[in-house]
C-alpha cells in the first residue's frame, strides 16, 4: 500500500475528529478508530511512515494518536 | 383466516365492531368492512368479477348483488359497508336469476375457447360462469362484438388480449392504487369502452411492467407469456426475491422443475402482494445459456479454461490456498462474500475465512454501498440497521428522501411511499437530480426539492440542523429523556455556529437558504417525520458523517421509536442487511461484535474449535492495495463482481492480475471471473434453501424449488472447500447453519426455519425479549442506552472540479436493470435499457457541441470511457449522471478510489470529469472488448469440446 495513500486515509479520520472541542477526545477518537478498523499491518505501516520522519503531511491528531496504538 | 383466499375487498382497521347476520349466520367485523368481505370471512363466496381484496371496491360488474332486509333493490356487496343488525341474503332465487343474466351478457361477448385458453382452470370468469350455473347463452355472436380485437404483444413478459376483456377496470385500478403509475385508463364509453395504455402499446406507454395489472386481471386478457407458452402451473412454493433490498415475497409457480411464473405473495410482509418488473418477470437468467455449471481451473488467466470434476476443482483451490499461505503467510489470503447470497452462505464464507484461513480477511460488497450505514447507526443509535418496517411509512406525515430513488431502486416500497404521499404526506427530496418523486409521479409533487451539488450532503444536514436548533424546533422532551445530554449539547453548539447556517452553506450546496429553512421547519414540526436514504448518502468521502447527521436530526426532532418515523436506509441488494449481520466485515463477528471482544471470541472459539484472530482483517480496498504491493495473493470471491462494481476498474483488475489464485463462485463468467484461476459454478436463488434479510431487518425464507444446475447449493461448495482445507464442516441442510447462527447471535436467538414457516418472516431482533421479532426498534430506549449525537463537520471532498475536469459525475440505477446487470442483462429487461447513457444538462451539452445520441468521451483523473449522450434537465448544469449496469460502459473506469473516511466506502457519487464529443471507443473499451472476447472464447471452446 502506498505511503501517501495510507497517510491520506489516516488524515481523513483525523479531519472528522478535529471538530471535537476536546483535544483528548479527538485523539482518542482517531486512535480508537485506527485500532478498531485498521489491520495491524496498516497500523504498523503508518507508524513506520511517521517514524521515518515524513510527518509534514500527517495530521497532528494522527501523530498524537499513533502514540496510543 | 385463510391467507390465500381473495376476500373481495381490503381489510378495514377499526376499533368499532359491527355485528350482522349473513345467510343466517352472525358475524362481527370492523366498521367499514364490506358485506362481501364479511360474507367471505364466514366462508361464503359471493360471485364477483370486478372486486379483489387488493383494490378498493368499484361496484361495476353487478355480479355480487345481495338482498338486505328492509332495503330496496339489490345493492352490490362490495361497495356496501356492513351495518349493525343488518340481515343479508347472498343466495336467493332472484339473485341467482340476476347473476345468471349478468353472466350471460358477459359471455355473449367473450370467446368460448376455454379449452385452448391459457387460463383454462385458472380463470375467474370461468369460475363465475360455473358459480351462477350458466348453461347457455341466448345471444349469438352475430351482433357487434370485440372478439376480433387485436392482441398487444409489445411487452416481452405479458400479452394484452382485448377480445377477452370484460372491462372490469381491475387492471386500471391496480395500476393506480397498487403501483401508482396511472398508465392505464378506460377509453370511450358504453360498448366502445376499452382498456388503454394511453393510446400506445404497452411497451411504449408509461407502463413499468410491475405486473399488478396482470395479477389483478380475472380473465386471460392480461396474461404472462410464460403461462401462454407453458400452461398453468401445478404447484406453488413461497420464496423470496433475489433482487433489491425490499425483499418481496413471491410464489414460485412450477410445473415439475420448470418455473412457469413468479407471482407476488399477498401475505408478504414487505410487499403485500405487489411486485416490480425485476422480481415478477426477470428470472430468465436462472436458465440462461451463459450459465456455467461445470467447475473449471487454469494456471494462468491467459490460458483456456479446463473443465474438471468438483473434487478436482475444490482440491486444486484448496491446495493453492495452502501453498500460498505457506509461502506468503496466513494473512496473504482472504474472501469476499456477496449480498446476493443467503445469510447461511455469507455466514459460512466468513466462518471459512476466520476458522479455515485463520485470519479476518473477510469483506462483503456492502463495503461499496452501505458500510457507512452500519458504522453511523451503530455509533449513534447502537445498532447497524434501519429502525422501522416498510409499513411504517403509512403513518408518516412528512417524508424526507435523501440520495435515494425509490421508484427505480426499490420500486415496490416506492409504490407504498407514493400511496402515502397521495394520501397527503409531505415530501422533501434531497438529491442533485430530479428523481421521479420530485414531479414526475402522478398526483405527487415534492414540497421541497433541495437540489444540492453532489458531495455537499453534510452541509445540507448541518444547515437543516442549524435551523432546528436555532429556531427552537428541537423536541427537547425526547432528547432529555432518551439521549446523552453532553453529546447533544456539543452537537447543538456546533450546528448553531454561523458557519452551519443555510445562509453560509448555500454557497457550498447551491440550495437557496430560505428553501433549506422551510424544509427544515416542515420536517421538524410535522407529527411524524421519517427519513429514507440510499447510496446517495453513503457513497461519499463523508458517507458515515452524513449517516450520523441523519441520526442526529431524527433524534433532535424526536423521530425515533414509533411507527411513522425513523432512520431508514434503503439497501441496494437483497441481502445487504443480512450479509452485514452475518459478520462479513473484517472487524466484526456475526451480530456486529468486534473481533477484539474477548467474550464473543472465546465463545466462538469454543463453538468452532479453533483459535481466532483478535485484530481486524483487510477490507476490499485494502486487499486490492495489498495485492498490488505483493502481500495479498489469493482471493475467494463468492457471488460478487468487484471488477465491475468497484471503483477505479483498472486498479481492481491490476490487483486481480497480481494475485496467484483467484477463486470465483458465480452463475456466470462475470468480469471478475475473467481474472480467475478457479471457477466454481454457483446456484441461483431458485436452487437453494436459506434466508435473506431485507432493508427492514426482515428475515425471509428462500426455498429451493428446483435442483441446482451445478449440482450443489452455494453453501455446500463453501463447505467442500473448507473440508479440503482441513477445517471440517458437516452441515446437512441450510437450516442447520441458521440454527448455528441463532445459537451464537443474541439478536437471532429465536430464529429458525421452523419459525419462518410459521410466521412467514421475522424482523430481528428475535429473541426471548422479542419472541416474534421487532418491527420498530429503539421504542423505549436506544440499543446503546442513550442516543449519542456526533459532531458532523462538513469537509468538502478532495475530488474537486477544475478547468480540466469541470463537471461532476454522479451515478445511480434504473428500474429495469439491477446492480452490475449480470442477472437483468440476461433477461428481456434489456429491452428497456440496453446501454448505459450519460445524462447531460442542455446547457453543458450545448457548450460542448454535444447532441442527444452523440458518443461522448468522459475523462476523469482515473480513466476514460465513452457513452452515448442523453440531454435532459433532470440533471443540473455542471452535473452529469450515468448508470453502471453494463460492463462495456466502464462507468467505474472513471470513478476514483476516494472513499469514506470511516469505512472506505467508495465515493461513487462524486467524480470530476470532462466531456467531449468523440467518434470512437475509449482505449480502455477497445482493450476490454478484446480481453473479454478472448476470455469468453476460453469458456466457449470448452463447451464445444463437451
Amino acid at each position: 500500500m502506498e505511503d501517501q495513500h495510507i497517510v491520506n486515509m489516516a488524515n481523513q479520520i483525523a479531519s472528522f475528529f478535529e471538530a471535537y472541542p476536546d483535544q483528548a477526545e479527538a485523539i482518542d477518537g482517531v486512535s480508537g478508530h485506527l485500532k478498531k478498523f485498521w489491520s495491524p499491518k496498516m497500523r504498523v505501516k503508518l507508524k513506520e511512515i511517521a517514524d521515518q520522519g515524513n510527518i509534514d503531511n500527517i495530521h497532528h491528531l494522527v501523530l498524537d494518536a499513533i502514540k496510543l496504538i | 383466516m385463510d391467507d390465500t383466499r381473495d376476500y373481495g375487498t381490503p381489510k378495514k382497521d377499526s376499533a368499532t365492531m359491527v355485528t350482522l347476520t349473513i345467510d343466517g349466520q352472525k358475524i362481527s367485523v370492523p366498521q367499514g368492512t364490506s358485506i362481501m368481505r364479511a360474507a367471505s370471512e364466514l366462508g361464503s363466496s359471493i360471485p364477483k368479477l370486478c372486486a379483489t381484496d387488493s383494490l378498493e371496491p368499484f361496484g361495476s360488474c353487478r355480479l355480487c348483488l345481495v338482498e338486505i332486509e328492509g332495503r330496496r333493490g339489490y345493492p352490490a356487496s362490495c361497495t356496501t359497508p356492513v351495518d349493525e343488525g343488518m340481515v343479508v341474503s347472498t343466495q336467493t332465487p332472484k339473485l341467482a336469476d340476476i347473476r345468471k343474466g349478468v353472466m350471460e351478457l358477459y359471455i355473449s361477448d367473450h370467446p368460448l375457447d376455454c379449452l385452448t385458453c391459457s387460463t383454462n382452470g385458472d380463470c375467474e370468469l370461468q369460475d363465475m360462469a360455473g358459480a351462477v350455473g350458466l348453461r347457455d347463452v341466448r345471444y349469438g355472436y352475430e351482433g357487434e362484438n370485440h372478439l376480433n380485437s387485436e392482441k398487444d404483444q409489445s411487452n416481452p413478459y405479458f400479452t394484452f388480449d382485448p377480445s377477452k376483456c370484460i372491462v372490469c377496470s381491475r387492471c386500471v385500478r391496480a395500476c393506480e392504487e397498487t403501483q401508482g403509475t396511472f398508465a392505464l385508463t378506460i377509453d370511450s364509453r358504453g360498448f366502445e369502452s376499452k382498456v388503454s395504455a394511453g393510446n400506445k402499446n404497452f411497451f411504449d406507454s408509461e407502463c413499468v411492467s410491475c405486473g399488478a395489472c396482470v395479477q389483478a386481471c380475472p380473465t386471460a386478457t392480461l396474461m404472462e407469456n410464460s403461462v401462454i407458452e407453458s400452461g398453468v402451473p401445478e404447484k406453488s412454493v413461497t420464496t423470496t426475491c433475489a433482487y433489491c433490498g425490499v425483499g418481496c415475497s413471491f410464489n414460485a409457480e412450477m410445473k415439475g422443475e420448470e418455473l412457469v411464473r413468479m407471482t407476488p405473495n399477498k401475505n408478504g410482509g414487505a410487499n403485500h402482494g405487489h411486485s416490480c418488473v425485476k422480481g415478477r418477470f426477470a428470472w430468465g437468467y436462472t436458465t440462461h445459456k451463459d450459465r456455467i455449471t461445470t467447475p473449471m481451473i487454469r494456471k494462468s488467466i491467459h490460458d483456456p479454461w479446463q473443465e474438471v470434476t468438483w473434487d478436482e476443482a475444490i482440491n486444486y483451490a484448496a491446495s493453492e490456498v495452502k501453498r500460498i499461505q505457506k509461502k506468503y503467510g496466513t494473512d496473504s489470503v482472504g474472501a469476499i462474500n456477496s449480498s446476493r447470497c443467503t445469510n447461511e452462505e455469507t455466514f459460512l464464507v466468513q466462518k471459512l475465512v476466520r476458522a479455515g484461513f485463520g485470519n479476518n480477511n473477510i469483506d462483503t460488497c456492502a463495503r461499496v454501498c452501505h458500510s457507512p450505514t452500519g458504522y453511523g447507526l451503530k455509533q449513534t443509535l447502537g445498532e447497524s440497521a434501519g429502525t422501522q418496517n416498510f409499513d411504517s411509512v403509512m403513518k408518516s406525515d412528512v417524508i424526507m428522501v435523501i440520495g435515494a430513488n425509490p421508484t427505480d431502486g426499490h420500486p415496490v416500497f416506492g409504490s407504498q411511499m407514493k400511496r402515502r404521499l397521495r394520501q397527503g404526506a409531505k415530501l422533501i427530496v434531497v438529491d442533485p437530480r430530479e428523481i421521479d418523486l420530485v414531479n414526475k409521479s402522478p398526483h405527487i409533487r415534492a414540497d421541497y426539492h433541495l437540489k444540492l451539488k453532489p458531495g455537499t450532503n453534510v452541509a445540507i444536514i448541518n444547515a437543516i440542523a442549524h435551523v432546528v436548533v436555532t429556531e427552537n424546533l428541537v423536541k427537547q422532551g425526547f432528547v432529555d429523556a432518551r439521549c446523552e445530554t453532553d453529546s447533544f449539547k456539543k452537537w447543538a453548539d456546533f450546528v448553531s455556529l454561523e458557519k452551519n447556517s443555510p445562509e453560509v452553506l448555500h454557497l457550498e450546496t447551491g440550495v437557496p437558504a430560505e428553501t433549506i429553512r422551510q424544509a427544515a421547519r416542515l420536517f421538524a414540526t410535522e407529527n411524524n417525520g421519517a427519513i429514507y436514504y440510499g447510496l446517495g448518502v453513503t457513497e461519499h468521502s463523508q458517507g458515515s458523517t452524513m449517516v450520523m447527521g441523519i441520526a442526529n436530526l431524527a433524534m433532535a426532532t424526536g423521530n425515533i421509536g414509533r411507527e411513522g418515523v425513523g432512520v431508514n436506509p434503503l439497501r441496494g441488494q437483497n441481502n445487504v442487511q443480512g450479509s452485514c449481520d452475518m459478520g462479513s466485515f473484517p472487524h466484526e463477528f456475526p451480530g456486529y461484535r468486534h473481533v477484539s471482544d474477548s467474550e464473543t471470541r472465546e465463545m466462538l472459539e469454543k463453538s468452532w474449535g479453533v483459535s481466532l484472530q483478535s485484530e481486524p482483517g483487510l477490507r476490499i480496498p485494502n486487499m486490492l492495495d495489498s495485492a498490488i504491493d505483493g502481500s495479498f495473493k489469493a482471493l475467494y470471491c463468492q457471488g460478487e463482481d468487484i471488477a465491475q462494481s468497484d471503483p477505479n476498474t483498472q486498479h481492481v483488475t491490476h490487483a486481480l492480475e497480481s494475485m496467484e489464485c483467484v477463486i470465483v463462485q458465480d452463475l456466470f463468467l462475470n468480469e471478475t471471473a475473467m481474472y480467475a484461476h478457479v471457477f466454481l459454478p454457483g446456484s441461483s436463488f431458485l436452487e437453494k434453501s436459506g434466508t435473506f434479510t431485507n432493508a427492514e431487518r426482515r428475515i425471509s425464507p428462500v426455498r429451493r424449488v428446483m435442483t441446482p444446475k451445478n449440482g450443489y447449493e452455494d453453501w455446500e461448495v463453501t463447505q467442500m472447500l473448507s473440508n479440503a482445507l482441513g477445517y471440517t464442516m458437516s452441515y446437512n441442510h441450510a437450516s442447520e447453519i441458521l440454527d448455528e447462527i441463532a445459537r451464537i447471535t443474541p439478536t437471532f436467538t429465536n430464529v429458525s426455519f421452523e419459525k419462518l414457516d410459521q410466521q412467514g418472516s421475522i424482523q430481528w431482533p428475535c429473541n426471548d425479549d422479542h419472541p416474534d421479532g421487532t418491527p420498530t426498534m429503539h421504542v423505549d430506549e436506544f440499543v446503546r442506552g442513550k442516543g449519542k449525537f456526533f459532531i458532523t463537520e462538513y469537509i468538502p471532498t478532495t475530488e474537486k472540479v477544475n478547468k480540466r475536469f469541470p463537471l461532476i459525475l454522479t451515478t445511480g440505477r434504473i428500474l429495469s436493470q439491477y446492480n452490475v446487470g449480470a442477472q437483468t442483462r440476461r433477461t428481456n429487461n434489456s429491452k428497456w435499457h440496453s446501454e448505459d447513457l450519460i445524462e447531460v444538462h442542455p446547457h453543458d451539452a450545448e457548450e460542448r457541441g454535444i447532441n442527444e445520441g452523440d458518443w461522448v468521451g468522459i475523462t476523469s483523473r482515473a480513466g476514460e470511457t465513452v457513452l452515448r449522450c442523453k440531454v435532459t434537465e433532470r440533471v443540473q448544469p455542471g452535473v452529469v449522471y450515468t448508470t453502471f449496469h453494463h460492463p462495456f460502459s466502464g462507468a467505474n473506469v472513471i470513478t476514483t478510489d476516494n472513499s469514506d473516511w470511516a469505512t472506505n466506502c467508495p465515493e461513487f457519487k462524486v467524480t470530476a470529469v470532462q466531456l467531449t464529443k468523440v467518434s470512437q471507443l475509449s482505449s480502455w473499451q477497445e482493450k476490454y472488448k478484446s480481453f473479454s472476447e478472448e476470455q469468453i472464447s476460453f469458456v466457449d471452446s470448452k463447451k464445444e469440446k463437451v
